[in-house]
């Protein structure tokens, strides 16, 4: 019986030190949220401040599907390996995962040049 | 005063020849007949013979790009055209490996790589694996499950496909009988057809988008061997069709996303509309005796909305909300409606954080309206961000999780689940977790358990 009250006091404090860890997590994350969003906009000061930012983004180079494969297929598992399959296995697989993680068209047609020019044999 | 410039004459009168023959050496074509002094350079007939391989090889490489883009325009697919440069390129390196080679053998080569068999371009096999080992508080350790999961992807075209994923699973038979037995479930089976660049139709069993776990949960992509316990108040799959797509904002990565779905929606166990009798596993048509019994004739419909937002690649954040509605009891008198908020981040290829929050109405016969609801927040860092170059503790990932259930009955267990992830592969794991539970009534759960998992994707 000793044992079990052992077991459940620390159960009990090892779910509040978990409780305690989530709303660590939680805040951590909306801070990064909210930095990670500021350095994608920055503020504009001035007008003219705004209209270089504005060029800026404009003038930014679409991705390359090399860039958009790292961005998307980390998500939601480790990435595979253009080798890792053919170019005809791509096309179909790569087709599913469009559907599945809805991905937009033009992304998922420079992801999958760059997988089938990558593709094994 | 002269002198000086007479002598500078005399020196250069006496240098002019060998200057002279200096630069002949230079600009002229090297002799055939050189010295032993001059081996290094080349000779005229071998410069001859490398121009004339030259010539040889680029009118070759001509007559390969002019068969491959006959091919392209006469009987190889257009998925094939789209990856003629790489083709090209591999040709390029083999015709420069074998010089010799006649034009039409590289050219069979070609036309082999580039369309292939139709059967293995268009039908793929993917899927996961997992064995199990549990040992829970009270209970043996055993190894509880060994599954194989194969997802079969057909490409009817390149705008119609289908996928169906199974589950075989192991298990032991109930107390008091032997043996054990293979279940096979049909976890998935849709028709998907891309209609355009912004509308997917999907149809058939589909995982439904409440949250994003359902269509993350496979064992190689979920870090822990059990899914968070407030999935319970939601269903994971529904016979339907559903229109999906993604709005791309921008050049730079960030979409919008979105689902919408009509299914058959949930059910009841046995008919009523008592709140222990909610079967969220679907209201799928026939019963298996072949009866219409433990049917209501609604619909459930709901769908998610997200934005996905990167601002360099593995940096990225996901924040979604979805729900869905649908009568449950066989009268359709009783409705079942959830709601579910869910996000992600990654902060570089080490540290990942997601969760989802939900919330469900579910009136009936005996207690209300009740709302089930519950809470998850998991957390991964990968070692290998701490630059120790340490072969074994750089494949490993810290995970640790917290979620929460309340069943609308007054019972709310709280979980807390320490472990690690260690890469074999990228899709090949090896996980250990310690769960501990903090129970609040009636319907308790393992005061704790040790959880082990070898996960592989294939």
């Amino acid at each position: 019986m000793g044992m079990f009250k052992r077991i459940n006091s620390f159960t009990g404090a090892s779910v509040q030190l978990a409780r305690l860890l989530a709303s660590v997590i939680t805040v951590a994350v909306v801070v990064t949220i909210t930095l990670g969003a500021s350095g994608q906009t920055p503020k504009s000061i001035s007008k003219k401040t705004e209209e270089t930012t504005t060029t800026a983004t404009v003038k930014a180079e679409p991705l390359s599907g090399a860039q958009l494969w790292a961005m998307n297929c980390s998500r939601c598992h480790m990435a595979r390996n253009p080798g890792e399959f053919t170019a005809g296995q791509w096309r179909t697989i790569f087709r599913h995962m469009r559907v599945r993680a809805n991905l937009p068209a033009s992304q998922a047609k420079e992801i999958q040049k760059y997988l089938e020019a990558g593709a094994g044999k | 005063m002269n002198r000086p410039i007479l002598s500078a004459f005399a020196a250069a009168a006496f240098l002019f020849p060998f200057t002279l023959s200096g630069q002949q050496a230079a600009s002229s074509p090297p002799q055939e007949s050189a010295s032993p002094s001059s081996s290094d350079y080349v000779s005229r007939a071998e410069y001859d013979k490398l121009k004339s391989e030259h010539d040889s090889m680029k009118q070759e490489l001509d007559a390969l790009k002019a068969a491959v883009r006959q091919m392209a325009n006469g009987t190889v697919p257009a998925a094939a055209r789209e990856a003629r440069p790489p083709a090209e390129a591999k040709e390029v390196g083999s015709a420069k490996e074998s010089q010799t080679a006649a034009p039409s053998t590289a050219s069979a080569t070609t036309s082999e790589e580039l369309t292939g068999p139709l059967a293995t371009h268009d039908f793929s096999i993917v899927g996961d694996a997992e064995v199990q080992f549990g040992k829970f508080f009270h209970q043996h350790g055993a190894f509880m499950l060994a599954d194989f999961a194969p997802i079969f992807l057909f490409r009817g075209g390149d705008n119609i496909l289908f996928e169906a994923g199974f589950d075989f699973i192991l298990q032991n038979n109930a107390p008091a009988s032997d043996g054990y037995t293979t279940t096979v479930n049909l976890s998935f089976a849709t028709l998907d057809y891309i209609i355009n660049d912004y509308v997917m139709f999907v149809g058939g069993n589909m995982l439904l988008p409440l949250g994003t776990y359902s269509e993350r949960s496979a064992g190689w992509l979920n870090k822990f061997p059990d899914a968070p316990l407030p999935r319970d108040v939601l269903p994971g799959n529904g016979v339907g069709v559903q229109l999906r797509g993604a709005i791309p904002i921008g050049n730079q990565g960030p979409s919008v996303t979105y689902s919408l779905f009509v299914d058959n929606g949930v059910s009841s166990i046995d008919g009523t509309g008592n709140a222990d009798q909610l079967d969220l596993g679907g209201n799928v048509g026939l019963t298996s005796d072949g009866r219409f019994a433990n049917l209501h004739g609604g619909a459930g419909w709901g769908g998610r909305v997200a934005i996905f937002w990167p601002w360099k690649p593995t940096y990225d954040v996901e924040i979604g909300v979805s729900g869905m509605s649908s009568p449950w009891d066989n009268r359709a008198r009783r409705q079942y409606s959830a709601a579910v908020a869910d996000w992600a981040i990654h902060v570089g290829p080490y540290i990942e954080v997601k969760g989802e929050y939900m919330n469900t109405w579910v009136g009936t016969d005996d207690h209300g309206t009740i709302d089930p609801d519950g809470w998850w927040i998991q957390a991964g860092y990968k070692l290998g961000g701490l630059k120790l170059n340490v072969p074994y503790l750089d494949k490993l990932e810290l995970v640790g999780r917290y979620d929460t259930i309340d069943d609308g009955l007054g019972s709310r267990p709280e979980r807390g689940t320490f472990g690690a992830v260690y890469y074999l592969t990228n899709t090949l794991w090896l996980e250990g977790d310690y769960e501990f539970v903090n129970n609040h009534g009636p319907n308790r759960l393992p005061d704790y358990g040790l959880l082990f998992q070898v996960s592989y994707g294939f």
